[in-house]
């Protein structure tokens, strides 16, 4: 009988890439499985936002592939691209157009039906008591608000993937709890999510598997309760980890 | 680096970004619109001063208020440089006093430098009129000049004194516009009507008067060491000052250059929401992204309509000159203007909003060539019309060569700069 590889979910295989004249991650191979949800772990330089960037195409990469779904971002970018929703870790908007603009604007780029998507898109505002903010421009918006305006442009569109670059930034704890349970949501619908945070020990309440990168290469991938195991710490002191890998590096603590 | 010439370096600084930008403007389009404009406007200028009108039109009561109102304008240009930073506002928080003392100091002599040139400029452009008007002596005219800078210099004062949170002289303090009014229209249109009415035997104690006035002003307003100790700086104010400043400046750059890092803002408009839902019927929603940054962007829509009004009253002005050069000026406008539109899709590509849209590059360069077509068009048949006062001929060759002119830059020139 031949053997079937589940090529579904994002697969990262042998990635090398990073900046221009600077590679920063080194043969990475990952995947995030449906309905998985992975966060990706280490100290700033690691290669956590240098690996997001590549899945969401903005860097291309030296060598390896990225797939999602059966499609290759090389090959196929808009297919890709239709495939993902992404939260930066700073908000970014246009400063032209209104709330209610830019969530319109995506799902006709997603070729979403308005008309359908429409309440979703509103109960997710009334989730982040924005619902009475969709003539505001950005320029009215604090930078928490700017940040739910990213969040319910992505968690609207239902995609496949979510990507997610420390989802908690700049968020009241109402919009936080908020957010867990969305991501949770989006996990039990079959939905991968990706993301990056240095808050473990909140990441093991709905995290499935970290990903710890450090200096471009993959160290350590599992469940928060194997992370935890590995390098003898408690479930609620994970936060220590990076204490740990700082104080001893992390080959020696390994 | 210390803060005794910490004003010397920024404005070191400031000179090489300003070379750096007129190598640009100067191998660029703005020679071109440079030459259009000074072209038109000696042209204009000698076809007035020797029309025979004009002398019926200088005896004439409104005259004077023309003359006044050129005054006025040229006592608005030009502003307190300070180079103020953001940042000075935590890393030089606890230097006030030395601030205040010396870089203050550096700062309005050197804005007064640059206001005083553009007084003069202003006083040059209008002296063949004063003198044809046979109103102004060498005496008057000098006194006018006199004024003029003087009183700039007491505008830069009024400025600097809005840094202070506890500022000795700020009169009307909490009525910013009576003030305003006040000190930069009503007084000045005053001094030079004055000093136009003013019969020549009271010219020199007039100038001998304000002279003491001005050094008594200095006086008042001069900081001494002891001083700048109990003055405070409103951070806020200055920075924000100091930034309107560099926009203006870098604003003009951009006018006829790319300019990097150029903050965008932007205004709702809602009057123009009928005219993008319009246009953009019927449209992939990446076209309507770019209309809608165009109409709500609140530096290029009012540059794109300047430079559509400057473009028609240089047509309209352009009377007495051959055919081809109307076709060859309206061509040229045309070209200024759709340059200016280019960095609209760059700036919408840099968003990673947009790079994230599921929307292949193609869809997105011919939804913007569609919306630089309809411009052309636009303009095809507003400098078309305009031309037809000079006659059936300039109407018919702007027109085809506008055509011919929109077909290059839409085939040729846009794919070049967008792909």
């Amino acid at each position: 009988m031949p053997v079937i590889i589940d090529d579904m979910g994002l697969n990262i295989e042998n990635l090398s890439g990073g900046y221009a004249g600077n590679t920063v991650l080194k043969n990475i191979s990952l995947a995030v499985a449906d309905g998985e949800i992975v966060a990706l772990i280490g100290l700033n330089g690691a290669g956590k936002s240098t690996t997001i960037n590549h899945v969401i195409g903005e860097l291309r990469p030296k060598q390896g592939t990225i797939t999602l779904n059966d499609i290759q971002l090389a090959n196929e970018p808009t297919a890709f691209k239709s495939q993902i929703a992404y939260i930066p870790e700073q908000p970014i908007l246009y400063e032209e157009l209104t709330l209610g603009e830019h969530l319109h604007l995506m799902l006709a780029a997603h070729e979403m039906d308005d008309s359908t998507s429409w309440d979703h898109a509103l109960a997710l505002l009334k989730v982040f008591r924005l619902e009475d903010k969709l003539h505001w421009l950005p320029i009215h918006f604090s930078k928490g608000m700017r940040q739910k305006v990213m969040l319910v442009s992505a968690f609207m569109l239902d995609a496949p993937l979510l990507i997610v670059d420390e989802p908690f930034l700049g968020l009241d704890t109402l919009a936080q709890k908020a957010v867990t349970n969305l991501l949770r949501q989006q996990a039990k619908a079959g939905r991968s999510v990706l993301m990056t945070t240095h808050l473990l020990a909140s990441a093991t309440q709905f995290v499935d598997k970290f990903i710890v990168l450090h200096d471009g290469h993959v160290y350590f991938e599992g469940s928060p309760k194997a992370l935890a195991q590995k390098y003898g710490l408690p479930m609620t002191q994970l936060d220590d980890f990076f204490d740990l890998i700082q104080g001893a590096g992390i080959d020696d603590v390994k | 680096m210390t803060l005794n010439n910490l004003f010397m370096q920024r404005f070191a600084r400031a000179q090489r970004t300003n070379m750096k930008y007129l190598r640009l403007l100067f191998n660029d389009h703005f020679v071109v619109f440079l030459l259009i404009a000074f072209g038109v406007g000696v042209l204009g200028y000698r076809q007035l001063i020797t029309s025979p009108i004009l002398n019926s039109i200088l005896q004439s009561n409104c005259w004077w208020l023309v003359e006044v109102l050129w005054m006025l304008l040229g006592l608005q240009v030009g502003t307190i440089v300070t180079y103020l930073k953001p940042a000075d506002r935590l890393y030089l928080m606890g230097s006030d006093q030395i601030i205040i003392k010396k870089y203050f100091n550096h700062s309005m002599i050197l804005s007064t430098i640059y206001g005083a040139l553009w007084q003069l400029a202003f006083v040059v452009v209008l002296t063949p009129i004063l003198v044809q008007s046979h109103r102004f002596t060498l005496t008057r005219m000098m006194l006018l000049l006199l004024f003029m800078v003087s009183y700039k210099w007491l505008l830069l004062l009024a400025t600097r004194a809005t840094f202070f949170v506890n500022p000795r002289l700020v009169w009307l303090e909490s009525h910013v516009i009576a003030r305003r009014l006040l000190l930069n229209f009503l007084v000045p249109a005053m001094m030079t009507t004055l000093i136009r009415q003013l019969p020549s035997d009271f010219i020199w104690m007039f100038g001998s008067v304000w002279m003491i006035l001005i050094v008594l002003l200095g006086r008042v307003t001069y900081i001494s060491e002891s001083r700048s100790n109990s003055l405070a700086i409103d951070w806020p104010v200055a920075v924000s000052q100091a930034i309107d400043h560099e926009q203006r400046v870098l604003h003009f750059y951009a006018t006829f250059a790319e300019v990097p890092n150029q903050p965008r803002t932007s205004k709702r408009r809602h009057y123009l929401d009928v005219i993008i839902k319009w246009l953009a019927k019927r449209q992939p929603v990446i076209y309507r992204l770019y209309l809608t940054r165009f109409m709500r962007d609140t530096e290029l829509l009012p540059l794109i309509m300047r430079l559509i009004t400057v473009a028609i009253i240089i047509l309209y002005a352009l009377n007495d000159v051959p055919t081809w050069l109307i076709a060859g000026i309206a061509s040229l406008m045309m070209y200024l203007v759709i340059f200016q539109l280019v960095p609209l899709y760059t700036t919408t590509q840099q968003n990673i909003w947009t790079r994230l849209l599921p929307i292949d590059n193609k869809s997105n360069q011919k939804a913007f060539s569609h919306l630089i077509k309809q411009m052309m068009m636009i303009l095809i048949v507003l400098f078309t019309c305009v031309s037809a006062i000079h006659g059936w001929m300039a109407l018919i060759a702007v027109g085809i060569t506008m055509c011919v002119v929109s077909l290059f830059l839409n085939r040729v020139y846009i794919p070049q700069k967008i792909k």
